[in-house]
């Protein structure tokens, strides 16, 4: 097992150099130096973070972090076929992604520590997400960004970070009280208004981040993220119902009031009305997605830089198009696997708040890929979230990374206490 | 404890909507990369299989003596399509326009000339290993020389020559006047759409005319073998047939042929002998008799053609059964078909299959696909066939015909004078000709412009010259 294991990290960190000899192949063999001191790099890191995570921490879930390093070496081949200077930046971000995942599980007891001080937690995410409605930039027509000079932040990356940690941490100390039936409406059971707050205030933040922002991806992620931690603290469908409620109102007045809104459910009814008009980036991903079919053009034999934002929301297309559907399968496997292994550390948490805490974070991870894989394959409709590790962007790259830290912190914090 | 279970519990609640969820999401991909992968690829709003054709050169056509009557030549990043010889095969082989779509052979065997693989794609990364950064080459059936004799024999006169191979079916010339010229219909397009004079139809296929007294041959068939006549037989053909309303169909010229044979029938295209025969033979003798000739069969060929518009059998009064064996009526057939009827009397009784595609080779040499001759209907007996034949041979001796007539060369062949509601007379002239390498079988119209015998059969005699200094 362990042979095999070792056999398959080797593999999958052998893509970038695989394509990188194509490249050069199809360029005529002009090597440039610094391409392939990445394709290196990226080579070696692959291979040697998960075999010295292994190495140095005990008990590490090593099939969470080899899952991982497969989808970033599909993210860097990806990069280097669309853009080989967005190649060089998506390989810096992992990097730094990796470092700080590192410190994470280094410094995990000091950063868990903030788990009992729910309201720091809060108040910070709330802070934030206040400075971006405040003083949020427009970029690809969401208005989620920070520019900090030379840096360009998405800190509802983030701030989701902040907001698993503040519901772990509430809904733990809560949770008995959010269960106590001192009100009921029919069949509806709920806790006095006081213990309902916080949630509804994360409501109506990720309401808030929709209209405002037309940030309609995070603020479904946040919305389901919030039910979703709510239901396994309380196991309370009270509170499932009314969110769904409150989703169904919020989304029908939206709908009345703004036009943006009556526009993306119109292109997802109907696309064939405005092809090449309003509905052109949906079209060309199902196009990209179809012309793959089921064994895919071939790594650089399709056209998917057609797609508008195809580095980032439309990676997926891509893949689809190049490895078609025993492609896109596989890449829809590492995130499954990724969430049940997951969720095997949070069965194994003895520790209520950490409990909740990893499986708020694998869940996140995993709606975050459905969300944004729904939208491209027009089961939904279309939002722009990143598709964790292999979209292009170094908050989305960076915070996975340390949500992977956490989770991987947690499991071994877990089973060191078990032995 | 048990609150943890609790969480425990919900926790696999939740993972097991994921599962649905995913499941659902899987479904939808190989809904979209498998069913409908096909109909994705190929919508027109989809850019990928244009950018790939543009990544390719586009192959050459040949003609069957390998002269290039198509090739793509590349300048700087943008290839462009080259005809040399301008609107002389524009009819037939088509154009390949960016902006307006192709006709002809650069439609028909777009994927073979693209050298993009429908086929190939299914294969998915495989493909790549088969891929060619040229499109295949098609030697076409036409033969330069018998094209360019044809074109010169019409003298810009608007009709069609249709010239086949009568024992293989090669199509050897196909023309078609007024025309265009490929090398700049892009930018001609407006001009050449709403032209009056429809230079972008292909009347050797897709132009439908009444056949007149070409259709006589296969009239003179039907009715030896349904017993209206015999060969030996003599009819009384006085100065009209009587419709019996009034209405009288006369001789051409208003000549009183008298007592003649079927033979003398055909020689002078007797319209009386051959009204009173339509109406001996009844509908269905001669809805049996156009079902034999295959006119109500499509070609299924390797290009397009229009099928004929045949008259409303069985329900024709008297007078128009009688119309229908004058060739006239509400009949429209194609110079093709008429070609390949003249072919069959050639052929003892075998009318086979036109095709124009002889060879589709890959850029490194390999044969694709090969034309092969097939029978496309056994029309008739070969005993029968010999007799008509020698029947047209005798029209071009002494009778209706004798403009075709070229010394040392057996002709066989068959006027037509088409009343039609568009002006002067269509002038046909149908038939075949022995030549040197080969029989060829041609039919040949040439629109309002009078009597067959004086208009249509010269341009044989005309290519049949040409062809024979050129041996």
């Amino acid at each position: 097992m362990y042979y095999f294991k070792k056999k398959v990290l080797f593999l999958q960190a052998m893509l970038p150099a695989l394509a990188m000899l194509l490249f050069y192949v199809k360029d005529g063999f002009v090597v440039k130096q610094e391409n392939v001191i990445i394709t290196a790099g990226a080579c070696l890191i692959l291979v040697i973070v998960p075999l010295i995570a292994q190495k140095v921490l005990k008990n590490i879930d090593v099939y969470i972090l080899s899952l991982v390093c497969f989808l970033c070496s599909i993210s860097l081949i990806m990069m280097l076929r669309l853009r080989i200077s967005l190649y060089h930046t998506q390989f810096q971000w992992i990097v730094v992604g990796m470092i700080l995942m590192f410190c994470t599980i280094v410094f995990s007891e000091k950063i868990l520590r903030f788990l009992d001080y729910p309201y720091i937690l809060g108040v910070l995410s709330i802070l934030i997400i206040g400075s971006v409605l405040l003083f949020g930039t427009e970029i690809g027509g969401n208005r989620n960004w920070i520019i900090m000079g030379p840096v360009q932040v998405q800190p509802s990356e983030f701030a989701k970070l902040l907001i698993l940690g503040f519901l772990a941490a509430y809904l733990q100390e809560n949770k008995n009280m959010l269960n106590l039936p001192n009100r009921h409406w029919g069949f509806l059971y709920l806790p006095p208004l006081r213990f309902l707050a916080p949630l509804v205030t994360i409501w109506s933040m990720a309401l808030l981040m929709f209209v405002y922002q037309r940030d309609l991806g995070s603020a479904l992620l946040f919305f389901g993220m919030a039910v979703m931690m709510t239901y396994a603290a309380t196991s309370n469908k009270s509170y499932v119902f009314l969110a769904v409620v409150f989703f169904i109102i919020s989304a029908f007045i939206s709908y009345l009031a703004f036009g943006h809104v009556r526009v993306r459910v119109a292109i997802w009814l109907n696309p064939w009305a405005d092809p090449m008009g309003q509905s052109y980036q949906i079209v060309q991903s199902l196009f990209a997605l179809g012309y793959g079919g089921f064994f895919g053009t071939g790594f650089w034999q399709g056209s998917p830089d057609i797609i508008p934002a195809v580095y980032t929301d439309f990676i997926f297309s891509a893949i689809g198009e190049e490895f078609g559907f025993i492609g896109v399968f596989s890449v829809i496997m590492a995130y499954l696997l990724i969430f049940f292994r997951s969720v095997k550390i949070a069965l194994l948490c003895q520790n209520e708040k950490y409990k909740l805490l990893s499986f708020g974070l694998a869940g996140t991870m995993l709606l975050q890929s459905f969300i944004i894989l729904a939208g491209v394959t027009k089961l939904l409709p279309l939002t722009g979230i990143t598709l964790p590790f292999i979209s292009y962007g170094g908050s989305s790259m960076v915070a996975s990374f340390i949500g992977i830290g956490l989770l991987l912190a947690i499991s071994t914090k877990e089973k060191d206490r078990a032995c | 404890m048990r609150a943890n279970n609790n969480i425990n519990k919900n926790m696999f609640r939740i993972l097991r909507i994921f599962i649905v969820l995913f499941l659902v999401l899987a479904a939808n991909l190989s809904y979209i990369q498998i069913v409908k992968s096909d109909w994705y690829t190929n919508n027109p709003l989809n850019p990928r299989i244009a950018n790939k054709e543009n990544s390719t050169l586009r192959g050459d056509i040949l003609d069957r003596n390998n002269v290039k009557i198509a090739y793509s030549k590349k300048e700087n990043q943008s290839a462009t399509r080259v005809y040399p010889y301008g609107a002389l095969f524009a009819n037939s082989v088509g154009y390949f326009g960016k902006r307006i779509g192709s006709a002809g052979i650069e439609q028909t065997e777009n994927s073979s000339l693209s050298g993009v693989n429908m086929v190939l794609h299914q294969l998915g990364p495989l493909e790549q290993l088969f891929a060619a950064d040229k499109g295949n080459t098609i030697r076409l059936t036409l033969d330069e020389k018998m094209q360019k004799a044809a074109w010169d024999a019409m003298q810009n006169k608007r009709g069609a020559v249709v010239i086949l191979d009568t024992n293989t079916g090669a199509v050897r010339a196909m023309v078609s006047q007024p025309s265009f010229d490929p090398n700049s219909v892009e930018k001609d397009w407006d001009s050449l759409r709403t032209d009056a004079q429809s230079p972008l139809l292909n009347r050797a296929t897709q132009g439908l005319y009444p056949p007149g007294s070409a259709i006589k041959p296969m009239m003179a068939d039907a009715a030896l073998e349904q017993g209206a006549i015999t060969t030996t037989e003599r009819v009384d053909c006085g100065p009209y047939y009587d419709l019996g309303n009034g209405q009288k169909i006369y001789e051409a010229d208003n000549a009183v042929y008298g007592n003649i044979n079927l033979e003398e029938g055909i020689i002078h295209s007797s319209n009386v002998m051959f009204a009173g025969l339509a109406v001996k033979m009844g509908d269905k003798g001669l809805e049996s008799a156009f079902k034999r000739f295959g006119f109500y069969d499509d070609l299924k060929t390797d290009f397009a053609e229009q099928k004929a518009h045949l008259s409303d059998f069985p329900n024709l009064s008297k007078g128009e059964t009688a119309q229908v064996g004058i060739g006239q009526a509400d009949l429209l057939i194609s110079p093709l078909r008429m070609a390949m009827l003249a072919s069959a009397f050639g052929n003892q009784g075998k009318m086979m299959k036109p095709y124009i595609v002889d060879e589709i080779t890959s850029p490194g040499g390999a044969v694709i696909q090969k034309g092969m001759p097939s029978v496309f209907k056994e029309v008739t007996t070969a005993d029968r066939a010999n007799i008509i034949n020698s029947y047209m041979e005798n029209e071009v001796l002494k009778g209706t015909g004798r403009n075709a007539a070229v010394k040392g060369v057996i002709v066989a062949g068959k006027t037509g004078t088409a009343e039609n509601p568009l002006g002067a007379d269509h002038a046909w002239f149908i038939g075949t000709a022995q030549l040197k390498t080969e029989k060829i079988s041609f039919a040949i119209i040439l629109e309002n412009s009078g009597f067959g015998g004086a208009e249509a059969a010269p341009i044989i005699r005309n290519v049949i010259n040409t062809m024979l200094k050129e041996d």
